[in-house]
């Protein structure tokens, strides 16, 4: 075959550039650290990264939620642990005022000491964040949760924070959950006195004593009247309010306790006089608001009650529900603590995975984008060879031409 | 004296050798050139009794080493060389407007919904929902960004096609000047080839061949042009110049056509068929126009349209800080619909978008028979819906379309583009902080209070909502790509077609290596075959003139005789 001059010298030049653009493209990808210098280099790849990156984002985007919700949860825990402890107070103080050598004057002193303390949790209660949203509100974050006469102002949806890809997680508590709930699953029961009760009877501690009679899930709500000295009885209705049965009966004292019915017995002393009526309710379907609890209870401490076994029993009995109530309460707030450290721990846990799925994501965008020096350094030096030989075989030919070696000397 | 005749025929044809080897040896270079040979043969030889007595050497003509195969092969390797890297110059640019994930769109959109995260966490913080409202508009910008790149290579696209047009036209012209040069060199030396002039329309032809595929007919020694598809651009003395003209129902679309004549002294353009200028730098803009600029910016509109449409709508769920309904976040541009010239009305089918996840990307042309309106789907030609004049809206591939009180008439046509310009309308309409709608409903229907971000937390997750449609099959709200996928997917195309441009133009450099190889095998110029031809010719040039000295000194010996 004829070898054209023209074709030795396109030969040779689109050879240099062919080594010149190759030696150009490893170079940029050296100083890139990039295997791709163009979505071109690798279609598939580019269009994975994306993909890749938007998963690698939303992780780290999860974890910044989770950081705010870590940080609403350990402010109402905070908010929480005083509560609690200003409950263990005021459990204190109930059992104190219980004192029956207690004056009306030191009983009003002592009416001081809880309308303080409530104060104190109502702070607690109507506690804000640093943005100065009150915590215990609800969605309605920009209201306090209970106003100065302790009504709830706020509502009772959740504040979900998005911990995951497919977990939300509430990082705030409501008002009604908080103060105002029973423990959930109690069993417990709540006594009453009517208020225009004439007798001294005192009722305390309602228990199932047979749970083999129909109350296994405390559903019963009992209605004690008393037809005379001794002789009562007893309206049961279930959780609908509607009558199931009506029991009659008679108290023998001393017995320390009353059949209610359905295998349900009540503490009971002193002297009930007919017409008396008692209550005697499932907590867990109480409203048991802690502050209206304790402004009934300021009232009646601050009333004189010295002179009066009636007046007595019924402060006594009020005594009885508000503890109820609050001992239910105080559980209750332990229950939410224990939530709210639950939350905590399934943050750290989901942390834990977050972090183990950026490194999968790291990895996985590393094994799609990132050079390996080795490699290239190795391809560095083969092009710089290849290049140089292209070079060097081009000036070789050019030197053998005839007319150079012939020239005229 | 015969010697004497015989020892200048020998210089004479020596002479002509040593011009044409000049000729090769300075036009080595010359692009185009075919090496010229002399051809000679004996001058005859004359009777006498012993027998023939040579006469000596006689040129006959001077030939150019031309094989007609290989020099056409090499100019369509040119052809569709130019086409490849003119599409390959355009979608690299693209290709570098993707290059990078960490800026751009698919960054601007992570961070956007970022933002609605964060507005989720922390609804009533009047900061996140500023930072939000910033990287929504940061999003906008970035979209309009890609989109005003796109807009402007459509724009640059044009003028290239203008340019090439002309520069074409002014081939033509030439072409046909070397023509009738041609003609006349036959009439002033009579059956000797016009090498040169031959080579140098050559050359014409092959770069007209790297603007616009023509097929080249020749006859005679003339040539003859037609676009490919029978228009022909030259024929005899006749030149139908090309012309760059707005495509039909789009003026800022130039495409190209031929100026024929009208019949009355004037010309009108004939439109070519773009499908059919498959080569040269026309081919490759023209196809690059419709394989990826065009579906770069339909995908990127459908995008936007997907974004606007699915957070504006799960915004008017929600409720902002105030209590009020949330209103949109993005405007969006409406489908674009376009009357082909020659219709009887200049009015136009009312078009919105129904549902993102319907979306094909596609144009849609809709026809009217004069009694019902079809649509086909420009991507496949598939006949998508036929409407009757009174029918009212009717839904297809996610946009609705109303012809009612359409006054036209049979034969009328319109173009539909349902997302090209989508992104010139995108704005960020939401401008207080406070009116983003983060809340949901409450137990009670009333909408739920400022710490509540049920609905931002449900914008967040249209992160990973198939919003976007692919197949045009699905139903509302049945997308088959999520945003960030259509990005990516964007990405993927563009990269797949810049790769394949790629490999297209290497595998053509080897074929076109081949193809001047073979050809510079028969008309290249070798300055060592020259050189030693000059040395030969020089030699035979030497000898000849010892020819006549010899006579010379045997006419002495005669006159020396007598003396």
């Amino acid at each position: 075959m004829r070898i054209s001059s023209e074709l030795v010298f396109r030969t040779g030049l689109q050879t240099i550039q062919q080594q010149q653009a190759d030696f150009l493209h490893l170079y940029q990808t050296i100083g890139t650290g990039q295997k791709m210098v163009t979505p071109a280099d690798d279609p598939l790849a580019a269009s994975q990264a994306i993909n890749l990156s938007q998963s690698q984002s939303l992780n780290q985007r999860y974890a910044a939620n989770r950081s705010v919700a870590r940080q609403a949860l350990e402010f109402e825990e905070s908010a929480l642990g005083a509560l609690t402890l200003s409950m263990q107070d005021l459990q204190t103080r109930l059992v104190e005022a219980g004192n029956g050598t207690l004056s009306d004057a030191d009983r009003r002193s002592l009416a001081g000491v809880l309308a303080n303390l409530r104060d104190t949790m109502l702070g607690i209660a109507n506690k804000a964040d640093g943005s100065g949203q009150y915590l215990f509100s609800g969605s309605r974050g920009d209201v306090p949760a209970y106003s100065p006469d302790g009504l709830y102002a706020g509502d009772e949806l959740p504040r979900l924070i998005q911990a995951d890809q497919t977990r939300q997680i509430d990082s705030a508590d409501n008002g009604r959950a908080v103060f105002e709930r029973a423990q959930p699953g109690t069993r417990a029961y709540l006594t009453a006195a009517a208020a225009g009760n004439a007798g001294t009877a005192v009722l305390a501690q309602p228990a199932i004593q047979d749970i083999q009679q129909g109350n296994i899930a405390a559903e019963y709500a009992f209605t004690l009247v008393f037809d005379g000295d001794q002789d009562y009885h007893v309206d049961i209705r279930d959780g609908q309010g509607a009558l199931v049965q009506t029991l009659a009966g008679q108290w023998q004292p001393p017995a320390a306790s009353l059949d209610l019915g359905m295998g349900t017995h009540v503490q009971i002393s002193g002297q009930p006089q007919a017409g008396d009526q008692f209550e005697i309710r499932p907590l867990r379907d109480e409203n048991l608001n802690l502050f209206q609890t304790l402004d009934t209870l300021v009232q009646a401490l601050g009333e004189p009650i010295q002179n009066s076994a009636a007046a007595q029993a019924q402060l006594r009995n009020q005594l009885n529900t508000a503890m109820q109530k609050v001992s239910s309460l105080y559980d209750n707030v332990l229950t939410v603590r224990a939530s709210t450290g639950m939350r905590l721990n399934e943050l750290e846990a989901l942390d834990d995975t977050g972090a183990q799925r950026d490194l999968g994501y790291r990895k996985a965008l590393s094994d799609l984008e990132d050079l390996d020096y080795y490699q290239a350094s190795i391809q560095l030096n083969l092009r710089k060879a290849a290049l140089m030989g292209a070079t060097d075989a081009f000036q070789a030919i050019q030197d053998l031409s005839l007319f150079n070696l012939n020239q005229r000397r | 004296m015969n010697l004497a005749n015989i020892g200048q025929s020998g210089l004479l044809a020596a002479q002509n050798r040593l011009q044409t080897t000049g000729h090769n040896i300075t036009n080595a270079a010359t692009p185009g050139y075919s090496r010229q040979q002399v051809l000679v043969e004996t001058a005859g030889a004359s009777a006498s009794s012993a027998g023939w007595i040579g006469r000596g050497v006689r040129a006959v003509t001077v030939q150019r080493a031309y094989d007609a195969f290989l020099s056409s092969q090499l100019m369509q390797a040119r052809t569709r060389g130019a086409a490849l890297a003119a599409y390959g110059d355009q979608v690299a640019q693209i290709n570098n407007l993707v290059a990078d994930r960490s800026t751009g769109i698919s960054p601007a959109l992570q961070q956007f919904f970022d933002g609605l995260q964060a507005v989720a966490s922390a609804p009533a913080d009047i900061a996140a929902r500023q930072e939000l409202l910033g990287r929504a508009d940061s999003l906008v910008s970035q979209l309009r960004q890609a989109n005003d790149f796109l807009n402007e290579q459509r724009v640059n696209l044009n003028e290239q096609v203008s340019t090439t047009v002309q520069q074409a036209n002014s081939l033509l012209d030439r072409i046909q000047m070397l023509n009738q040069k041609i003609t006349a060199a036959g009439a002033s030396a009579t059956g000797m080839p016009p090498n040169d002039l031959f080579d140098q329309r050559d050359e014409l032809l092959a770069g007209l061949g790297e603007l616009i595929n023509v097929r080249v007919i020749e006859q005679d020694g003339q040539v003859s042009l037609d676009a490919g598809n029978g228009q022909l651009l030259l024929a005899g003395d006749a030149v139908f110049h090309l012309r760059a003209t707005p495509a039909p129902a789009s003026a800022a679309r130039l495409t190209v056509s031929v100026e024929i004549p009208d019949g009355h002294g004037g010309l009108v353009p004939l439109a070519l068929d773009e499908t059919a200028i498959t080569g040269g730098r026309l081919g490759g803009l023209l196809e690059f126009r419709r394989d990826v600029l065009d579906k770069t910016q339909d995908d990127l509109g459908r995008l936007a349209v997907g974004l606007a449409q699915s957070v504006n709508r799960q915004h008017a769920q929600g409720y902002d800080l105030s209590g009020q309904p949330g209103a949109d976040i993005f405007s969006i541009g409406a489908p674009q619909a376009r009357a082909f010239g020659g219709n009887s009305t200049n009015l136009v089918p009312a078009v919105v978008h129904e549902d993102a996840a319907g979306l094909t990307g596609s144009n849609y042309e809709v026809r009217f028979d004069g009694a019902q309106y079809t649509v086909t789907r420009q991507s496949d030609g598939i006949q998508v819906a036929l409407i009757a004049p009174g029918d009212g809206p009717v839904s297809f591939d996610g946009l609705q379309i109303d012809v009612t009180g359409l006054p036209a008439q049979a034969g009328d046509g319109w173009l539909i583009e349902p997302v090209r310009d989508a992104v010139v309308g995108l704005h960020l309409v939401l401008q207080d902080p406070a009116q983003f709608a983060a809340a949901g409903l409450g137990a009670d229907q009333l909408p739920a209070g400022t710490a509540n971000g049920d609905n931002a937390l449900k914008m967040a997750q249209l992160q990973l909502a198939k919003v976007i449609g692919g197949s045009g099959q699905a139903g509302p709200g049945q997308g088959s790509m999520s945003l960030n996928e259509a990005y990516a997917r964007l990405v993927n195309t563009v990269a797949v077609k810049t790769q394949a441009n790629q490999t297209a133009i290497k595998a053509q450099d080897a074929l076109y290596q081949q193809s001047h190889a073979a050809q510079q095998a028969v008309s290249g110029v070798n300055l060592d075959e020259e050189f030693i031809l000059l040395q030969r010719f020089q030699e035979q040039y030497r000898a000849s003139a010892r020819l006549i000295d010899a006579a010379s000194s045997m006419f002495d010996t005669l006159l020396g005789l007598r003396a």
